[in-house]
This record gives C-alpha cells, sequence and structure tokens, in this order.
C-alpha cells in the first residue's frame, strides 16, 4: 500500500522519532517537494529537515516534484486535481490540497495527515461517498500495528503519548480508539471501509474485538 | 457531410425536439428544455470575447454551457450546438468535452452539431407551415426584413440564422440573402423587431447566471456537514450573486459519547 504524506504527520512523527511508523505499513512514500521546501522549511526544526531529507535521499520517500511528474506524464492530471481541491479545502493551507493532489495523481490508497478537524483533509475524505484516498492519522496507523502485534501495550502508549505530547496534541488514546472502531466497525462512513477492514483483518488472520477489547482494558 | 449523415442528424434533431416536447414553431424556453431531457444546464456571463460554450460529460453527468454575455439569440443557438456535440460527438468512453470559441465550421464536428442546431430551432416542416400559414405562402423572393424578424420572434433566433437556414434549405436565393443582410444592415435587427413588436430581448444579453439548484444544494449540505470550510461555501456562492451569511449552519447536537461495550458490541 502507498501513501502521501501531509505536513504536519511528518513533523509529529519525526519530531517524537517515530517515523518507522510509515516505513512499516507503507511500501512506497510520497510526498510533494512543496511541503518539503516550503512548509517543512518554514515549520520543522533543523533536525527533522535533517533526518526528512536523509529518508528521501536513501529513497524510502519519494519527493514529488513537477519534473517528476512531467516525466512520468501526469503534470496535467495533478494540476486538474490541485484546481479541484483548491475549491474544496480553499481556507486550508496548500499542503493538503497538493498531498491530496498526489495521492489521486499516483494512485496511492492512502493519505497520512493528522489534520483530523472538521472540514479538514481526514473529516473530509472519511466522510466523501466513494473516495478514491484513504486518509490515516498517526494513531490510526499505530492501532493497525497493534492489530497487526507489531507493537505492544506498552509501545503503543509510549508512542502515542510521546507524539502527542512533543507536538502538544492534547488527544486521549482511549477515545481515539473509539473514533478507530466507530469508523471501520460499529459506524462506518462508507462501506468500501469496512470492507477494507475486514479484508486487512480477514489477511492477517486478527481477531479485532479481542485484540482491541486488550487494548481497552490496559488502557482504562 | 453526407446525405444518410444529414439524414440521421435530421431525425435525431426531431426526436430531441420531441423530447421536449417543442409544439410551437421554435423553442420558447432552450435551457429549461436541455434540462428537462437531462443536461445540467450551466449559464454564466464570461465576457463577449470568452469562449461561446461547451459540451462536457463528468462523472456521468452530462452539462451544457453556455456564455450568456453574447445576445441571447446566439446563447439558444450555443445549447443547441452544444446538445448536438453531446448527441454526436461525446462519450464517457472517449472524448468527454468540446469547447466551442466559435461557431465557424473548422472541422467535421462542429459543422454537424450546426446542422444539428439548425435542425432542432428551425425544422424544414416548421418554417414551411411558418411560410404557409403565418405569412400567407409569401413568395421567398418577396420577404423583406420585417419577414425575416417574423420568423426569427416565432423561433426565437437570430436574424442571421434564419438566413443562413433559409439559404441552406433553398428557400432564399444567394441573391435574396445578400438582400436581406444588406436591410439588416440599414435597419439593424432591432429596429426590425421592434417595428413588428418582435422579441427584442433576442438582440440583448441575458447575463444570467443559472446553475442547476442541486449543486447549490450540494454546496450548502458539504458546508453543514462540515466537510468545507466557510470559505469555500462564500466562493461558490459568490458566483450566482448570493451571501453565505444567508444559509446559517444547522446546529447539530454533538453526538452522545458511546461506552466501549457499546462500541464492541457493534463490532460483532
Amino acid at each position: 500500500m502507498d501513501a502521501s504524506l501531509d505536513t504536519n504527520v511528518i513533523i509529529h512523527l519525526y519530531r517524537a522519532g517515530f517515523q518507522d511508523v510509515l516505513f512499516r505499513r507503507f511500501e512506497k512514500l510520497f510526498a510533494y517537494e512543496f511541503i518539503r521546501t516550503q512548509e517543512l522549511a518554514t515549520h520543522a526544526g533543523p533536525d527533522i529537515l535533517e533526518l526528512f531529507d536523509k529518508d528521501v535521499e536513501s529513497e524510502k520517500i519519494v519527493l514529488v516534484t513537477n519534473e517528476y511528474l512531467r516525466n512520468i506524464g501526469m503534470c496535467s492530471i495533478f494540476q486538474s486535481h490541485v484546481n479541484e481541491l483548491r475549491i474544496l479545502f480553499d481556507g486550508g493551507d496548500l499542503g493538503e490540497v497538493y498531498a491530496i493532489s498526489v495521492a489521486k495523481t499516483l494512485g496511492c490508497i492512502s493519505l497520512v495527515t493528522d489534520d483530523i478537524k472538521e472540514r479538514g483533509p481526514h473529516y473530509t475524505l472519511m466522510r466523501t461517498p466513494d473516495s478514491e484516498v484513504m486518509p490515516f492519522a498517526f494513531y490510526e496507523l499505530l492501532f493497525l500495528d497493534y492489530l497487526e502485534e507489531k507493537i505492544n501495550n506498552d509501545e503503543i502508549l509510549e508512542c502515542f503519548s510521546q507524539i502527542n505530547s512533543l507536538s502538544e496534541l492534547s488527544w486521549d488514546c482511549s477515545s481515539k480508539l473509539k473514533s478507530f472502531i466507530r469508523r471501520f466497525w460499529s459506524s462506518p462512513y462508507s462501506d468500501s471501509e469496512k470492507a477494507w477492514m475486514k479484508e486487512f483483518c480477514s489477511e492477517g488472520h486478527i481477531n479485532a474485538k479481542t485484540r482491541l477489547k486488550e487494548l481497552r482494558d490496559f488502557l482504562e | 457531410m453526407n446525405k444518410s449523415r444529414r439524414l440521421f442528424i435530421e431525425k435525431l434533431a426531431e426526436y430531441v425536439r420531441d423530447e421536449c416536447n417543442v409544439t410551437d414553431y421554435g423553442f420558447q424556453n432552450i435551457f429549461e428544455a436541455a434540462e428537462k431531457i437531462g443536461y445540467r444546464m450551466i449559464r454564466y456571463p464570461i465576457g463577449n470575447d470568452a469562449f461561446l460554450g461547451f459540451a462536457l460529460i463528468k462523472e456521468s453527468e452530462r452539462i451544457v454551457f453556455s456564455n450568456s454575455s453574447v445576445i441571447l439569440s446566439r446563447e439558444i443557438f450555443s445549447v443547441a450546438h452544444e446538445i448536438g456535440h453531446h448527441k454526436l460527438h461525446l462519450s464517457e468512453m472517449e472524448k468527454t468535452i468540446i469547447k466551442d470559441d466559435d461557431f465557424s465550421d473548422r472541422d467535421e464536428n462542429e459543422i454537424e452539431a450546426n446542422y444539428f442546431a439548425a435542425c432542432l430551432l428551425m425544422p424544414l416542416e416548421k418554417v414551411n407551415k411558418f411560410i404557409r400559414l403565418e405569412l400567407n405562402e409569401k413568395s421567398a423572393d418577396k420577404f423583406n426584413g420585417l419577414d425575416v424578424a417574423r420568423i426569427q420572434t416565432m423561433f426565437n433566433i437570430s436574424y442571421d440564422m434564419v438566413l443562413v437556414r433559409l439559404k441552406a434549405l433553398n428557400i432564399i436565393s444567394t441573391s435574396k440573402y445578400e438582400e436581406l443582410i444588406a436591410e439588416k444592415m440599414m435597419n439593424t435587427a432591432t429596429k426590425l423587431l421592434n417595428a413588428i413588436n418582435g422579441n427584442l430581448d433576442l438582440c440583448k444579453p441575458s447575463e444570467a447566471k443559472k446553475i442547476p439548484a442541486e449543486y447549490l444544494e450540494w454546496v450548502i449540505s458539504n458546508y453543514n456537514e462540515k466537510l468545507i470550510p466557510k470559505k469555500s461555501l462564500e466562493i461558490a456562492l459568490s458566483y450566482v450573486d448570493l451571501n453565505a451569511d444567508d444559509f446559517e449552519e444547522t446546529m447539530e447536537e454533538s453526538p452522545k459519547e458511546e461506552n466501549f461495550d457499546d462500541l464492541f458490541r457493534g463490532m460483532d
């Protein structure tokens, strides 16, 4: 599974040193050059920039430039996605518009973004019928890792708390776990997301209910 | 365009007139008729020098756009021409858009869309009927500018188009065509229409801003469902001179926080 990255999630994960969450979940990761040259350059410190650039250099992340899009003949398709999405997200920043456009242009199933506020990309994409792109916030990637037993109770809480506290997010792990259950099982916004999770659990031989109950007990 | 293609287009135009229930000589309101037969009709004044219209298929929706900055009779022709493109040249699997900067016969598709529009707006039988019943079988070589203005008003088209069509149908000769064009130059189409109490609106741009009501409903419901920011709502509504503040956000009660036991039950 491939993903396009939004600025905020890069900052949150790299700041806490948990960027591996991205590398173990996705086969290919893409970030549009504007996110690196404008948004990260403004909002991320030099430490984050250095680590991010190293990951680009080692090809863990593909930096999508206009030249890259031209070379693969997708420049005009990308631009038309940008034009359409700017209408939808005109109140927000350009980074999210570019991140979603990259996902749509390159056929990535996922957008990783921590912009979960109402009218933001995570909120809107999740509720868009037949959306081609599934949004994931960092905590949802952690829950997926937890379901697959890639991380245990202590590790998920440690990771969540570190990211939360270093980026001053004030998010509550139990509350996010409830949102995760609602999204994929009890009241999904789309059948396709529910089906995606069903397949995810089936392929991984995961008993999601048992596993998430265990996490609930641990968090309580 | 060969004879069989011409006949095919004529039949198609006749079918569309039937579909639109046009029983008069011309379309009373081609914009409403286009919507009635399933097109999403958008009219917007984008300037007299801008393009005239386009036909588009987007996500299964068939859209007709017309520039309302041009005079109404020309805009009516634009809509008929774009319907022609939809019927003849666009499909979801192949070409999905044709934009018209002008209606010059630059290629076969344009010739066909023009022919379709002419047949749709001014079919041969209706022209003959009009000459017989309304002009009292007046001989075409005696037509004057006022007769053309009468035809123009009844068929809701431009003076020039009436002449082009009458000539194409071999009802008037080339010399008569030129004589009537010259008469228009002297008197202007507006004066001729005025003289017969005709539809003067045909000679003025309507500057209409019309979009399908559903489009507005979608943008408002997207805003109310917190999917788009207020700025996006404001921009969308401003295109049709509406104010976002007139559409108060519907306040929904925030859902009661469920407990884990309820949520886990929902996982079964």
